[in-house]
């Protein structure tokens, strides 16, 4: 059985409509895809939810050679007792069930990318394939604190895609990590460059103005 | 500074024993002290804002203390941030990228977790 089977139902019109979970609407924000091509254009994705993460997996294997692999769908990853922690063996999903992990891109070999089937976000599958890119790229290797900060500046070019709390929530990342590496030029540039508008950003939110 | 760096420390392996997070122990904790000024510094654009005494009044110094994850935990690009309040020198929060979780603290002085935002 496809391991990435889509739970859907066919709408009036007779476009695939992805049946949403309960999770899907406690988060509020879903959005959807309009075609395939706008999904993966320049800086990786938008949103992938049910039916999209399958298209994802063939585009992330044809183009990138990258596997796709789902934490809470793959037998291995749900089951085998991989991980140690304070002297008990658990699987990858009681780990990242732990700590809310959400993804993560690791180069390999061989290179995977992880996400949960149940939760993959827009922001989430965008901040992994800025990592993803990166490496395809063959770019140069900096500094993993220099890397965020590529990641949230692709971010910020699209931000009228993201949520206030989203940017807000990649902007402190960043600057906790870069404000604790010896990067001091780096930090002072990302600071000079985003902490007037984060600013607003942060008042907006503290007094509930959206 | 009001708390040091070796109580810090103490504070954040309990906490993150407590909540059951695990860490990479073959790496040094890492820790940064962030004064009040250094906050009031990255607000100045706002101190034209007429909410601007509100915000200053909102902030206190905090400890930062860095975690990098567990190899065997094949996560790569994240890192866990504990910060804690210099002033009570009790732990508030820890994040990764993905998520931020309020940490509490129940009866029997037990710290747990409470996620506050997801990725």
């Amino acid at each position: 059985m496809d391991d990435l089977a889509v739970e859907g139902e066919i709408d009036e019109v007779g476009k695939f409509r992805t049946v949403l979970t309960l999770e899907d609407v406690a988060e509020g924000g879903i959005k959807r895809f309009k075609n395939v091509d706008e999904i993966f254009d320049i800086s990786g994705g938008r949103l992938l939810l049910k039916d999209e993460l399958k298209r994802l997996k063939h585009h992330l294997w044809n183009r990138y050679g990258v596997r796709l692999r789902l934490v809470d769908v793959d037998q291995a990853l749900k089951t085998k007792k991989t991980i140690t922690r304070n002297g008990k063996k658990i699987s990858k999903l009681e780990d990242w069930n732990s700590r809310n992990v959400v993804g993560s891109f690791r180069e390999g070999p061989p290179p995977e990318l992880f996400l949960r089937r149940s939760y993959a976000s827009e922001l989430t599958v965008f901040h992994e394939m800025v990592h993803l890119r990166y490496w395809f790229d063959k770019k140069p290797k900096v500094h993993f604190a220099q890397e965020e900060v590529i990641v949230f500046d692709e971010i910020w070019k699209t931000k009228d895609r993201w949520t206030n709390q989203e940017l807000l929530e990649s902007y402190e990342y960043v600057f906790d990590i870069l404000q604790q590496s010896s990067l001091k030029k780096d930090f002072k540039s990302f600071t000079d460059k985003y902490s007037s508008e984060i600013n607003q950003i942060r008042t907006k939110i503290q007094f509930g103005i959206q | 500074m009001n708390t040091a760096e070796d109580k810090i420390k103490t504070t954040a392996l309990k906490v993150m024993n407590d909540i059951d997070w695990g860490f990479d122990t073959s790496k040094d904790i890492e820790c940064y002290f962030e004064s009040f000024d250094e906050q009031v510094e990255q607000l100045k654009s706002l101190k034209n804002h007429e909410k601007y005494e509100e915000i200053l009044a909102s902030i206190f110094p905090i400890w930062k203390v860095f975690f990098e994850f567990e190899s065997d935990t094949e996560i790569d690009n994240n890192v866990m941030i504990l910060k804690i309040n210099d002033e009570t020198s009790e732990p508030f929060q820890i994040r990764h990228k993905q998520a931020r979780f309020d940490i509490l603290k129940n009866d029997e002085g037990k710290y747990y977790t409470k996620l506050a935002w997801s990725q």
